[in-house]
């Protein structure tokens, strides 16, 4: 199990899409894809369902530095048990 | 993150808020050549019939379209939300405002009643469809954020105007200026103000990569404006005070706009940041103008004032601030669209298109150079009415090149998607 992570936060639409697209074509069997970003990207949550994705969103604390809003987990839906256990222990599930 | 009550289904297809956003220039289009037939006599006061057929194709036409349509995306990106059957709405309600907005238009230098029954029958059907949808989706269970805050005050305000013209329409209110008057605040500074205001908070920041506004402005300048806005009705007076006050407010929260901009992360050359920099600039200029005539030059330019303002605020603030969004939005949306469908196949990735072909930078930036023509030439008209034919001639120029930045890119889309859809069909069928 391993995270990828990205920071799309400070980039400009469509820039962050693009960013995330690049990186889960690279995706790896058991790799998971975290992604910093500026706001909730809710249109993208159901593309990501319908193309065999599963996504969790984290916000963070207003505290955080301006841009950035929430960290994103992106994996793919086949390997979902996995990382539910895995993610559970670090995001207090 | 707790996602109960929130539908990811009602996503539109990108030909809903297009098909609002390309029949905008249009009534444009057909307002300039209508100035161009009408001659000068239009330009001598606000209440000339033809001077009402040019506001409402600037106000119904344009912007209300440009708005209704706005908000089928904004919904789902804002809140996570969508419009429910969504198909049925857009259908009802736009080929409802289309008609429902030419018989209006006509009617008033057309007066018979069978016209004027008719844009009530039309526009009426079309806003009480889409008011019900987005009271629909205003009453679930959506983040109670700064801008979805705004948004309900804006459809409040679009609810109130819209009462206001349909009896002003059907003659309750014959011979009483006042309701005209509130009719114009609530759809201008209530519906285009407060909807430009509270969608600003989140498009700004998304879309420059610039800071969030502060807490004060994005918490308290949406719901002071419609105070003062409620004050307006309940009283039934349009006060110099009041005016002054709402102007007031639209400065500092274009100086608060102009902060936000200038702390942007990437300072990249962009035309729509000169919108909102024009945008900006006109308020201020709005609000000396309104204060100097009202209080100082008051015999030299009463006569003028409310065509002046109205002008000021509809071309330069207004129409800026939409004309510039329209510019980021179609690329965006198209781009976007296409984007997500490579998520099906990382392949179609390679067939996406540059984003900047969908909008040549140069050709936006001559759009604005239009703007500004079109824009002071329309300030002259009021001054000289006989060069009614030059504001015409820029207007027809200005909104035909839109129309033709929008088509390019529409086109662009459609071939991009068509390719796309085939690769991910031969997936499919290996």
């Amino acid at each position: 199990m391993e995270l990828i992570t990205i920071d799309v936060s400070e980039l400009q639409p469509p820039e962050p899409m693009t960013e995330i697209l690049k990186s889960l074509s690279n995706l790896a069997p058991l790799e998971c894809l975290k992604v910093i970003h500026s706001r909730e990207p809710f249109p993208l949550y159901k593309k990501l369902s319908e193309s065999g994705w599963d996504y969790f969103c984290q916000p963070l604390p207003a505290s955080k530095a301006e841009f950035k809003r929430c960290h994103i987990f992106i994996y793919k839906q086949s390997e979902s048990v996995h990382f539910k256990t895995y993610l559970q222990p670090l995001l207090n599930l | 993150m707790n996602m109960s009550g929130l539908s990811f289904d009602a996503l539109p297809p990108i030909n809903i808020p297009f098909r609002y956003f390309l029949i905008a220039p249009v009534f444009l289009i057909v307002i300039a050549l209508f100035v161009l037939y009408s001659g000068p006599d239009v330009w001598l006061s606000r209440w000339h019939p033809a001077m009402l057929t040019i506001t409402h194709g600037f106000t119904l036409g344009f912007m209300t379209s440009v708005m209704m349509g706005a908000l089928f995306q904004i919904f789902p990106v804002v809140g996570g939300i969508g419009f429910p059957k969504v198909k049925l709405v857009a259908n009802i309600s736009y080929v409802g405002h289309v008609l429902g907005t030419c018989c209006l238009m006509l009617g008033f230098i057309w007066p018979i009643s069978s016209v004027k029954v008719l844009s009530v029958l039309f526009l009426g059907g079309s806003f009480l469809t889409y008011l019900t949808a987005i009271t629909w989706i205003l009453s679930k269970n959506l983040s109670q954020g700064v801008v979805i805050s705004g948004i309900r005050l804006a459809i409040f305000a679009l609810f109130i105007a819209f009462l206001l013209g349909m009896g002003l329409v059907l003659g309750f209110f014959k011979g009483d200026k006042i309701f005209t008057n509130l009719h114009a605040l609530w759809g201008g500074l209530g519906w285009g103000g407060l909807l430009i205001i509270s969608v600003s908070f989140q498009i700004i920041p998304m879309f420059y990569v610039a800071p969030q506004f502060k807490n004060v402005i994005s918490k308290s300048t949406p719901i002071t404006l419609l105070s003062l806005l409620l004050i307006t009705a309940l009283v039934q007076e349009v006060s110099s005070i009041t005016i002054c006050f709402l102007l007031l407010i639209n400065c500092i929260y274009s100086i608060s706009v102009l902060h936000v901009i200038q702390n942007r992360k990437r300072k990249i050359p962009d035309t729509t940041i000169q919108y909102w920099q024009l945008a900006s600039i006109s308020m201020f200029v709005l609000f000396i103008f309104f204060c100097l005539s009202e209080y100082i030059f008051v015999d030299a330019l009463k006569y003028k004032q409310v065509l002046l303002m109205a002008a000021v605020f509809i071309y330069f603030y207004l129409i800026s601030i939409i004309q510039g969004m329209l510019l980021k939005i179609i690329p965006f949306l198209s781009y976007t669209h296409l984007q997500q469908k490579c998520l099906m196949n990382f392949e179609a990735m390679s067939l996406l298109p540059n984003m900047h072909g969908f909008l040549n930078k140069k050709y936006a930036k001559l759009l604005f150079i239009l703007h500004i023509f079109s824009g002071s030439s329309l300030i002259l008209t009021i001054f000289n009415p006989s060069l009614y034919w030059l504001f015409g001639t820029l207007l027809l120029l200005e909104f035909t090149w839109l129309l033709f930045l929008m088509v390019t890119a529409m086109r662009l889309y459609q071939i991009s998607n068509h390719k796309i859809n085939h690769l991910l069909q031969l997936t499919q069928v290996k």
